[in-house]
């Protein structure tokens, strides 16, 4: 790919309940042939669930497909996968927007953005989320 | 691209020294996020003409270009867009550095206390930068 590198699809502290709110996407990723995620929640105290999708576009940012879904609760942690689009999708699936089941992740489908979309419920406080993507 | 944009992009490759440029956010001890990047910058001590005021000699004047920060890094990443307000001021633009922001210059982090971004027909050619500590 022409710009592997790491990249940062979504810093934010987190705070009121946030509701499928979108990132805007890390663009120019064409030729990206696997992606290693990292989602991390710094956890203070409160809230209740914290979701981010990591997705994906095939048509230039006009739909967005989930390719992993990273739950978090009211506790801390860092989850990491590569996914890698050389995998081969014979199955066609129906594509998601926000809607990928808890920790699932749809591998062999990368397109040439990405971006992050959360949803959280319940009150964090001195908390904050954060998803990278290291391409190539 | 702009031509002076262009000229500044090829002093940077071929004799800027790298910095990083870091932000944060949030609070609180597990709180904190960080984004950082890695570009090519022109780092100048300042001259006697400059030192001014309380701007002493532990503060160093910093130019980067718009192009490696957010065309290759796409520094800070992915943000919360800011819906159009219909005013005749559109929102600020989220990606240039702040004073909030640090900047890795020569070995140690340092506060950024002046940015000044500079724009030619429309388009940013340089981002300047006053960082200190």
């Amino acid at each position: 790919m022409l710009n592997p590198g790491a990249y940062t699809l979504l810093e934010m502290p987190l705070t009121a309940a946030n509701n499928a709110v979108a990132m805007s996407s890390i663009t120019d990723l064409e030729g990206m042939q696997a992606v290693t995620l990292e989602a991390q929640l710094g956890y203070g105290s409160g809230g209740t669930t914290c979701k981010v999708w990591v997705q994906t576009t095939l048509d230039n940012g006009q739909t967005w497909i989930d390719i992993a879904c990273f739950a978090f609760g009211a506790a801390g942690g860092i989850k990491v996968v590569n996914l890698s689009g050389m995998t081969p999708v014979t199955t066609a699936f129906a594509p998601s927007d926000g809607a990928l089941a808890d920790n699932t992740f749809i591998d062999g489908v990368l397109g040439t953005a990405l971006r992050a979309k959360i949803t959280s419920t319940g009150t964090y406080a001195s908390s904050g989320v954060a998803v990278r993507a290291c391409a190539r | 691209m702009n031509t002076l944009l262009a000229q500044l992009n090829r002093r940077l490759k071929r004799r800027g020294e790298f910095i990083w440029m870091e932000r944060r956010v949030g609070t609180g001890a597990n709180g904190v996020m960080t984004v950082r990047a890695k570009v090519p910058a022109i780092v100048r001590a300042l001259t006697v003409e400059q030192l001014v005021g309380n701007i002493t000699t532990q503060n160093y004047f910093v130019i980067i270009s718009p192009t490696h920060l957010y065309d290759e890094k796409q520094w800070p990443g992915g943000i919360v867009v800011n819906a159009q307000t219909f005013g005749i001021i559109p929102p600020s633009d989220q990606r240039l550095p702040t004073s909030n922001d640090n900047a890795y210059v020569r070995g140690r982090s340092r506060a950024i206390s002046v940015i000044k971004p500079v724009f030619d027909r429309d388009a940013c050619i340089r981002i300047e930068m006053m960082v200190a500590g």
